[in-house]
């Protein structure tokens, strides 16, 4: 039988790696190929040849503690809770495919059509949510063309970015923020698995895919630290002193500073005008990058007063005060790309609109960052203030300026008409650390 | 560049790791980093880009290891594909990176300054003309002959048949064959 001369070459380069031949006896076995094999092996062999590249030796010295500072905690991805159904096991150790398949035959032989539509809406956490993904792994096991299996995993990815949006109005970006890798990781294989197509159909995935991404991109931007997790500036190196300026450059960039205490002081709270919206309306100043990594200690966060404010605050870092200490007004402000910037109505005169091309390149503070080893992310744990440790009679004097001041003789009354019917959610919205609200009792007071 | 043998613990630090157990996953990092980089580095042609590359394939390795299953992939096989997979979305999103230079190619550091200076050459000269192949081409001579891997392993990563895969092979070595030869020629 008369080889190809890919099978030939293949035949020859396994000689060459397995038996420990030398080119030219690899040649003397195949005298017919031997001017078309020569080249090519001589290729071959060059490559392998090449150098070999490695870290640097920087990168090796930090590499484990960068990579452990990197990683998400796990504990906050979306645990199963149908235990008894096997479908809390990780999903390695899950039946498989055709289990699944099995199972989804009898759901619907069983009428668990409504079960199904039921689990459509939940997200992670949500007591349906395994039978949910069950259901998507078992349509993608009884799904056997390829192109149909793709437009499914199109879909499903784009239920994930449903999900996260809702978690995300849930106020739970941890979980949203794993469901946008989950997506990356499905749009990965999609995006492969469309190059190697000729179907027609595979552009008009391609198309769905690009408005799926379009989405998934506005998401990252509601998730303030992974958004900007890529542009990690490293001039917080300084990480014994007392201020940290998290931008590196200090006449480029306004600098929002970063004071350690010595002690647990609480990051003050603004006082809720309405009891249905304690939420925050001012926060303050350019944002610094989630490099600034700032101890547990750390408890204030000075930013220069007058410079409007993103519209969201990363979930766990200390509220802003404009009132630590006078910071001017810088002559360029450099924005995060990724975070939403203030509403230009906000925007006061005189103060340089937000620059969204000017923030610092990572490659130029590469060789400090990888010096200092300082974790590139967030801690996960930032402890969460403690009311019943704040201090006495003085904790509300760092409050903003333009907060309003909360007078109990005008607290409005909550409108039990307007207060939500179902038990389910309306408290989801509440935060965690905050003493539930007694509905009964209507004293104005702390919160 | 031979392979580096499988590690036998491997397992074992993969099902703690799916447990959640950090450690154990660094040290699958710090057992996989050298090869995974290599593969990156010359797909990709910056050293800076590689390593930052590198770091988040095993970032997503972490965030995605509930749904690996070691029954259908080698760990290594599923490090790869995540690497293929990122390698793939930097080139969609990015322009490409400046050409190789020295500054940007870090080689053994053992051999003296003139082997190192010949060595950063070749390897610009091999990574640039890998950058003019196709993707699927690049990946095939990465995971040969850089990387070392077998047919089989090869065929696993990408997700093709054996012969699919030395049929892809004598396609790229025919086009980088023509690439080194226009590179000398100028």
């Amino acid at each position: 039988m008369t080889s190809s001369l890919p099978e030939i070459l293949g035949e020859c380069l396994e000689a060459l790696e397995r038996e420990g031949l030398t080119l030219d006896e690899c040649l003397a076995r195949y005298p017919e190929q031997r001017e078309a094999l020569r080249p090519l092996l001589s290729a071959a062999l060059e490559l392998r040849r090449a150098p070999e590249a490695a870290p640097s030796a920087e990168f090796q010295r930090v590499a484990r503690a960068r990579l452990l500072n990197r990683l998400p905690d796990r504990a906050a991805a979306p645990r199963r809770r149908l235990g008894w159904l096997a479908l809390g096991w990780p999903r390695w150790q899950r039946p498989s495919l055709r289990w699944a398949a099995s199972l989804a035959l009898v759901i619907a032989l069983l009428g668990g059509t409504t079960a199904a539509y039921a689990s459509a809406g939940s997200v992670p956490g949500d007591g349906l949510y395994p039978l949910k993904r069950s259901l998507e792994e078992a349509r993608l096991a009884l799904t056997f063309s390829p192109v149909d299996k793709t437009q499914l995993r199109v879909e499903f990815a784009a239920r994930r970015l449903d999900e996260a949006e809702a978690l995300l109005q849930q106020g739970q970006p941890g979980q949203a923020e794993a469901l946008l890798s989950t997506y990356e990781t499905e749009r990965a294989w999609v995006t492969q698995t469309l190059t190697d197509w000729s179907d027609p159909r595979a552009q008009a995935l391609a198309a769905a895919l690009a408005a799926h991404d379009a989405r998934r991109a506005a998401l990252a931007g509601r998730l303030w630290p992974t958004a900007i997790a890529a542009q990690v500036t490293a001039t917080a190196s300084a990480t014994a002193s007392a201020t940290i300026t998290p931008t590196p450059s200090a006449t480029r960039t306004p600098s929002p500073t970063v004071t350690r205490l010595s002690s647990q002081t609480p990051t003050p709270r603004a006082y809720p005008t309405l009891i249905e919206t304690p939420i925050v309306t001012h926060i303050v100043a350019p944002l610094p990058t989630d490099k600034v990594v700032v101890p547990p200690i750390l408890s204030r966060y000075c930013w220069p007063a007058g410079v409007p404010t993103p519209e969201q605050w990363p979930a766990g870092w200390p509220t802003p005060d404009p009132n630590c200490e006078p910071l001017p007004i810088p002559t360029q402000i450099c924005w995060p790309p990724g975070v939403a910037t203030p509403d230009p109505s906000r925007w006061p005169d005189g103060v340089p609109t937000p620059d969204l091309n000017c923030w610092p390149d990572r490659r130029a503070t590469r060789a400090a960052e990888l010096a200092t080893a300082l974790p590139t992310r967030w801690p996960t744990d930032w402890p969460t203030p403690d009311p019943s440790a704040w201090p006495p009679g003085n904790w509300a004097t760092a409050r903003p300026t333009d907060w309003l001041t909360p007078d109990p003789g005008n607290w409005p009354t909550p409108d039990p008409s307007a207060w939500p019917t179902s038990s389910g959610n309306w408290a989801t919205a509440w935060p965690t650390d905050w003493p539930t609200p007694d509905l009964n009792d209507r004293t104005p007071r702390r919160p | 560049m031979p392979p580096r043998p499988p590690n036998p613990a491997d397992a074992d630090l993969v099902a703690k790791a799916i447990a959640g157990d950090r450690e154990a996953f660094g040290d699958l990092y710090e057992h996989y980093l050298p090869a995974i980089y290599r593969y990156v580095f010359y797909r990709v042609g910056d050293a800076g880009e590689a390593e930052d590359l590198t770091e988040t394939v095993f970032v997503k390795a972490w965030e995605a290891l509930e749904r690996y299953r070691p029954t259908e992939a080698p760990f290594a096989a599923w490090l790869y594909r995540i690497a293929h997979n990122l390698v793939v979305d930097r080139h969609r999103a990015q322009k490409p990176v400046d050409p190789l230079d020295e500054h940007v190619v870090e080689v053994r550091p053992e051999a003296d300054p003139a082997a190192q200076a010949e060595a950063r050459e070749a390897a610009s000269a091999l990574a640039q003309a890998l950058k003019k192949l196709e993707p699927a081409q690049q990946e095939v001579l990465a995971l040969r002959f850089v990387n070392g891997l077998s047919h089989a392993e090869t065929a696993t990563i990408m997700g093709r048949s054996a012969g699919a895969v030395r049929v892809l092979q004598h396609r790229a070595l025919a086009a980088l064959r023509q690439w080194l030869k226009k590179a000398e020629s100028k």
